[in-house]
């Protein structure tokens, strides 16, 4: 008997059957909340994009193309999916491996707060049309200061609640010696570690070159060291909206259809891989720009289309799962 | 780690792909010349009338290259109008007086970045005569979508 409950323990291991802890998953809500309202906003931007450019409506004089456009992409490609992936991310967290710490979920909360402060200014500040710089801010063109410090509280915010989901991670691992610890927390992780390493390039930017400008301390900025600087980050920014895609096929889709993964450790490579891959690919988007050289373009082309790696194995492990449950 | 067989196949043929096409590119690149407009020359964006752009146009090289250097700026080109002969294979020269721009040709293989603080360089033989237009494809502020100039190609 004993023996039977420990090996039903075994099968289910990755994945503890525990909820999520209502107050983790206020937080959560909140971070889809936001997500869901930027992503009306931003699609609205999208709209009227459509109809005004279609000729079908005139913008009012108070209205900018590019400030719509502005809007559209930061709410969109920003703020919707950074919040819609916390929130899952927090919420799996809790799920998996048990609830937070008050400790824990405080630093989560206050992280939180940051984000949205940082999110609100640069809000404010594209609705104000200080800011119709697009989302990839398009330096030498100047928004507001208060625009790039929000960006600074965004990133920061999205770090310290990153802080706690990897702490909860390996005080998980250290109070299971031996076990293989949830899977959820080993993609989080990565994709946490991914997040944080790539906005160390556009924290860079902002902090060292736009903020200073934009304050009048410098008169000049090195506009291809402030693209590079902003592609570092804006490439690894996609992995981290497929990373959490790609957790639902390996974890949510096989519970769906009544099936298993097909092989954890693939899945873990897949992810160690795309940690791996996603540091320094940003050149791709500067391949018609001077000031780089072929040799440098080149070698970031390999580093890019090396994720085609991580993707193949992705691909083969969710048509295996289907192939294999469908054979049960 | 235990690899099915069928993803050994599977993972051989993908990244068996990948290296054939990266090898391919590489080749075109490197042996044959087909690269991106990667010019290394830096010009101070501030003082343009001090350098090689004060006087931007059209330069005869020989009898039938021409240099055309010409400068970006919110929201047109100048000059922005350039006129050259049939058959000529004509090497622009770029830079930017204030912000991002770009410099494209519809329906040819120019097009290039253009960032302040860089000279960006590219050629094309234009074989045809008639009007082509050049855009900007990269936002360079309110007035981007006005953002053009001519080329004449005369027969
Ligand atoms: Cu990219
Ligand atoms: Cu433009």
């Amino acid at each position: 008997m004993m023996n039977q409950s420990n090996l039903a323990f075994k099968n289910n291991h990755y994945e503890p059957e525990i909820g999520v802890d209502p107050r983790d998953g206020k937080l959560a809500f909140y971070y889809v909340v936001i997500a869901f309202s930027a992503f009306l906003l931003g699609i609205l931007g999208g709209l009227l994009q459509g109809l005004s450019r279609g000729g079908m409506i005139e913008l009012p004089s108070w209205l900018g193309y590019y400030q719509i456009l502005t809007a559209h992409g930061v709410l969109l490609a920003l703020v919707f999916t950074t919040y819609i992936i916390y929130g899952f991310l927090y919420a799996g967290m809790s799920r998996t491996h048990g609830a937070f710490s008050p400790r824990l979920r405080k630093t989560g909360w206050i992280g939180f707060i940051l984000t949205s402060l940082g999110t609100g200014m640069a809000t404010v500040m594209i609705l104000a049309n200080e800011a119709s710089v697009l989302y990839t801010f398009y330096a030498p063109l100047q928004a507001h200061y208060i625009f790039y410090f929000g960006l600074v509280f965004f990133i920061v915010g999205t770090w310290v609640t990153g802080i706690p989901m990897l702490v909860h991670y390996f005080k998980w691992k250290k109070t299971h010696p031996g076990e293989p610890a949830p899977l959820f927390g080993f993609m989080t992780t990565a994709t946490i570690l991914l997040w944080i390493i790539a906005g160390l390039g556009v924290a860079a930017t902002v902090i060292g070159q736009m903020i200073p400008w934009a304050l009048g301390m410098t008169d000049e900025i090195n506009v291809v060291l402030s693209r590079s600087l902003f592609w570092y980050f804006g490439h690894p920014l996609v992995y981290f909206w497929i990373m959490p895609a790609y957790m639902v096929w390996y974890l949510v889709v096989p519970k769906v259809i009544g099936g298993k993964l097909f092989s954890a450790s693939l899945a873990k490579l897949a992810f160690v891989l795309f940690l791996l891959f996603s540091i320094p690919v940003g050149f791709h988007h500067q391949l018609m720009e001077s000031g780089i050289s072929v040799f440098w373009k080149y070698v970031q082309t390999i580093l890019t289309f090396v994720v085609v790696v991580p993707s193949l194995l992705t691909a083969f492990s969710i048509f295996a799962t289907f192939e294999q449950t469908g054979r049960e | 780690m235990h690899l099915h067989k069928y993803e050994k196949i599977w993972m051989t043929f993908g990244i068996g792909s990948l290296v054939l096409f990266l090898a391919v590119l590489g080749v075109s690149a490197f042996a044959f010349g087909a690269q991106p407009p990667s010019h290394m020359h830096s010009v101070d964006s501030q003082n343009l009338e001090e350098s090689v752009f004060s006087a931007p146009g059209v330069e005869q090289i020989d009898e039938t290259t021409y240099r055309a250097r010409l400068v970006a700026m919110a929201f047109g080109y100048d000059p922005g109008t350039i006129e050259v002969p049939v058959g000529s294979t004509v090497i622009f020269e770029i830079t930017s007086s204030d912000v991002v721009h770009s410099f494209a040709i519809p329906g040819t293989n120019v097009n290039l970045m253009v960032t302040p603080g860089h000279v960006n360089m590219t050629e094309h033989t234009f074989t045809e005569p008639g009007e082509y237009l050049v855009l900007c494809n990269e936002y360079c502020g309110t007035g981007h979508q006005h953002m053009q100039m001519k080329i004449e190609v005369t027969p």
